[in-house]
C-alpha cells in the first residue's frame, strides 16, 4: 500500500509544529479574506509570497494552499448574511443563501455550507492524492508540442469561462501574453520591450498586475458609489440543517463534490467557474426549480461543495503538468518557482516531501475550517460589522506592501497603479481581466514551449496537428472558440423559422 | 452611444499590435525553424491587431456589447493620484509617513467626518502594518526620514 506509506510520511511532515501553525495561519486568513469583501484569494496569496521566501518550500505551499481553499469556506458567509459575494466563487450563494437568511434560516445556510465545503474538499484531497500520480506518468511522456497545445487549450478555456464576450477575452490574452514577454527573453537575453528603462529588465511581475487589476481596480469601481452594507439581523441558533434539509441536499452535496472536482482539474478552470456550473446543474435537474432564488438549501449546498472541491483539485495540472490552471494557483507556481523548484511531471518523484505534506496538510486543513467555520462561525459574523470604508483602506494599504515587496521597489507601487487605472477603465468596456494575468504566466511557457517544438520539427508548424496528444487538445481549444459562433448561428436561423 | 467604448478599445488595442509588431521586428523575427527574440511578440502583435480589427467591426456594425457608464469620477480620481504621490514620495518620507498620510485621505474621501478618527485609525493601521511586515515577518520597508528613529 504505496498510497497509505507516503500518506503517512506526508502527515509526519505536515504535523510538525511549523507546518501545523503555517496551515492554521492559512486557514484563518483565508476564512477571513473569505469573509471580507473586495479582498480575493489571489491579493492574500500576492501579499504573502514575500513573507514565503523565507521558509521551507513545503510550509510555503501548506499556508498558500491553506488561504485559497479557506476562503471556500468564509465566502459563504458573507454571501449569506450581506447579500454580497465575500469572494468571486461564492456570488452565486447569495441568491439562496440570502434569501434562506430572510426566512430566519442563515444558520443551517451557513451549516450546510461549511459542512459542503469540508466534504467536497475531502473528495477531492483523494482525487489529488489518487489521480495526481498517474496523470504526471502521462505528463512526462509529453513533449514540447503537447505542452504548446496544452497550455494554449488553457488559455482559451480561462477566455471561454470568462463570462465575457469571447472576442474580449481573446484580446485580453493577448495583453497578457505581451505584458510577459517584457524584459529579458530567457532563450536569447535579449531585452525586449524595455524602453532603455533599467526596472523593465527584470520584466513586469504579474503579481504587480494582479494586484492593480483585481485590488486596486476593485476599489476604484466601489469608490465611484460606496455601497452601503448592512448585516442581516437574526439569530445564529441552530447551525446545522435539519433532517429535511439534509434529504433535500445530501444528493446535491455528491453531484457538488464530484463536478466541483472535475471543473478545478481543467486548465483554466477552479473555484469560480464550479459555482456556477454546480449551481446552474442543480436547478436544471431539480424537479422543483421554482424553488431556487428563493431559499432552496440545494442552492447553497451544491456551488459551496463545488468550489472548495474546486480549489483543491485545481492543485492537479500544477503538480503533474506544471500548469496552473487559476491566478492562485499560478501564484502558488510562482512560490515554487522562487525556490527553485520546478513544478511538472516530476514534481511527485523529486518532492515527495512537499507532495504528500501538502495532500496531508489539507486534510488537517479542512478539519480546521470545519470548526472554524461551524462551532466558531460567530467570530467571523462580527468581523462583518466593521464598516466598509475602513476595509477599503486597508485593502489600499495591503495592495501597497504587496506591490512593493515583489522586488523591494516603489516603482512597483507606480506600476500597480497604472494597472489600477487599467482594471478600472477594462471593467467600464467589459473586457474579463482574469485572461489576462493568467497569459502573463502560461504566454512564456508557451513561447518557450513552441520554440522547441518549432526546432525540433525545423520550422514546420504542422509539428502540431502531427501528434495526436497535441491534435486532442488544439481540437477541444478549436471547439471552445467555435461554441459562440455556433450559438449565434442557431439562434439566427430559429428565428428566421 | 454605447459603442463607443468597444471602438476606442479596438483602435486602442490596433494601436498597440502594430507597436509591438514594429518593435518586435527591431529584435530579429528570424525563422520559425531558428525563431529569433522578435519572432512570438511579432505573431502575438498580429493576432492583437486582427483580434482588434474584428472587435471594431462588430461594434460598427452595431452587435450588442454591454458597456457600463461612468458614474462619479472624483473619489476614484483622488485614490488614483494620491497612490501616484505615494510612489513618488515612498523612499525619502519612509512607509510610515507616507501610509499615515494616504490613509488620511482615502478615509476622508469616505466621508470619515471627526478628526479623532481620521488620525487614529490611519496611526494604527500604518505603525501596525509597519511592525508586522517589517519586524515580525522581515519584510522590510522603506525606512525614510524616520529610519533611525524607528
Amino acid at each position: 500500500m504505496d498510497v497509505l506509506g507516503n500518506l503517512a510520511s506526508g502527515f509526519a511532515i505536515a504535523l510538525t509544529p511549523w507546518n501545523l501553525l503555517y496551515g492554521l495561519l492559512g486557514a484563518i486568513l483565508g476564512t477571513a479574506v473569505g469573509v471580507l469583501p473586495g479582498l480575493g484569494p489571489p491579493a492574500t496569496i500576492a501579499l504573502l509570497l514575500p513573507v514565503t521566501y523565507k521558509i521551507s518550500p513545503v510550509s510555503a505551499v501548506i499556508m498558500l494552499a491553506g488561504i485559497y481553499y479557506g476562503a471556500m469556506f468564509g465566502g459563504s458567509t458573507t454571501s449569506i448574511l450581506l447579500n454580497i459575494p465575500g469572494e468571486p466563487a461564492s456570488v452565486v450563494t447569495c441568491l439562496d443563501g440570502y434569501q434562506m437568511a430572510r426566512q430566519g434560516r442563515a444558520g443551517p445556510a451557513l451549516g450546510a455550507s461549511a459542512i459542503g465545503s469540508f466534504f467536497g474538499g475531502v473528495v477531492s484531497i483523494f482525487a489529488l492524492m489518487l489521480i495526481a500520480p498517474s496523470l504526471a506518468a502521462v505528463g512526462l511522456k509529453f513533449g514540447p508540442p503537447e505542452y504548446t497545445s496544452l497550455v494554449i487549450l488553457g488559455l482559451m478555456m480561462a477566455v471561454y469561462l470568462s463570462e465575457e464576450s469571447v472576442i474580449k477575452g481573446l484580446i485580453m490574452m493577448m495583453i497578457g501574453i505581451l505584458l510577459g514577454t517584457v524584459g529579458i527573453d530567457p532563450a536569447f537575453g535579449a531585452e525586449r520591450f524595455t524602453f532603455g528603462l533599467p526596472r523593465l529588465t527584470s520584466g513586469i511581475d504579474f503579481v504587480v498586475v494582479g494586484m492593480g487589476l483585481f485590488g486596486i481596480g476593485e476599489v476604484l469601481i466601489n469608490l465611484e458609489a460606496p455601497e452601503v452594507r448592512e448585516v442581516f439581523k437574526t439569530s445564529l441558533k441552530g447551525i446545522l440543517p435539519n433532517l429535511d434539509d439534509w434529504r433535500r441536499s445530501w444528493a446535491s452535496m455528491i453531484r457538488g463534490s464530484v463536478l466541483g472536482a472535475l471543473i478545478g482539474v481543467l486548465p483554466g478552470g477552479g473555484a469560480v467557474i464550479s459555482s456556477f456550473v454546480a449551481y446552474a446543474l442543480e436547478k436544471r435537474i431539480s424537479k422543483h426549480p421554482e424553488r431556487f432564488g428563493k431559499g432552496a438549501i440545494e442552492g447553497v449546498m451544491a456551488p459551496e461543495t463545488a468550489n472548495n472541491a474546486a480549489a483543491t483539485s485545481s492543485f492537479i495540472p500544477l503538480m503533474t503538468l506544471g500548469i496552473p490552471g487559476n491566478l492562485s494557483i499560478a501564484l502558488i507556481f510562482v512560490a515554487l518557482m522562487i525556490h527553485g523548484i520546478r513544478p511538472g511531471p516530476m514534481l511527485i518523484q523529486e518532492h515527495p516531501d512537499l507532495f504528500w505534506g501538502v495532500i496531508a496538510s489539507m486534510f488537517i486543513g479542512n478539519a480546521i475550517l470545519l470548526a472554524l467555520n461551524l462551532p466558531l462561525i460567530g467570530m467571523w459574523v462580527k468581523l462583518l460589522s466593521v464598516p466598509y470604508r475602513y476595509l477599503v483602506v486597508v485593502i489600499v494599504v495591503i495592495c501597497v506592501i504587496g506591490a512593493y515587496s515583489v522586488n523591494y521597489t516603489a516603482f512597483d507601487v507606480g506600476a500597480m497603479m497604472v494597472f489600477g487605472i487599467f482594471g478600472y477603465l477594462i471593467r467600464k468596456a467589459r473586457f474579463p481581466a482574469a485572461p489576462l494575468v493568467l497569459a502573463m504566466i502560461l504566454g512564456q511557457i508557451l513561447e518557450r514551449s513552441m520554440q522547441q517544438s518549432l526546432m525540433m520539427a525545423g520550422g514546420d508548424f504542422m509539428i502540431f496537428l502531427r501528434r495526436p496528444i497535441s491534435v486532442g487538445l488544439l481540437s477541444v481549444a478549436g471547439l471552445l472558440m467555435l461554441t459562440p459562433v455556433a450559438r449565434r448561428l442557431w439562434k439566427k436561423r430559429h428565428r428566421f423559422q | 452611444m454605447k459603442k463607443r467604448g468597444d471602438i476606442v478599445a479596438g483602435f486602442f488595442g490596433s494601436f498597440i499590435g502594430v507597436a509591438v509588431m514594429i518593435g518586435a521586428n527591431r529584435l530579429h523575427l528570424g525563422t520559425p525553424s531558428e525563431p529569433q527574440p522578435g519572432f512570438f511578440p511579432f505573431a502575438a502583435g498580429i493576432i492583437l491587431v486582427v483580434l482588434c480589427v474584428i472587435l471594431l467591426l462588430q461594434a460598427l456594425c452595431g452587435r450588442d456589447q454591454r458597456t457600463e457608464s461612468f458614474g462619479e469620477l472624483w473619489r476614484p480620481a483622488i485614490l488614483a493620484a494620491g497612490l501616484f504621490v505615494y510612489a513618488v514620495v515612498l523612499d525619502s518620507l519612509g512607509y510610515i509617513i507616507a501610509t499615515i498620510i494616504l490613509s488620511v485621505v482615502v478615509l476622508r474621501v469616505l466621508d470619515t467626518k471627526t478628526w479623532l478618527k481620521l488620525v487614529g485609525i490611519s496611526l494604527v493601521l500604518s505603525l501596525g502594518t509597519y511592525f508586522l511586515f517589517d519586524r515580525l515577518l522581515d519584510v522590510s520597508l522603506p525606512g525614510g526620514i524616520l529610519t533611525g528613529l524607528m
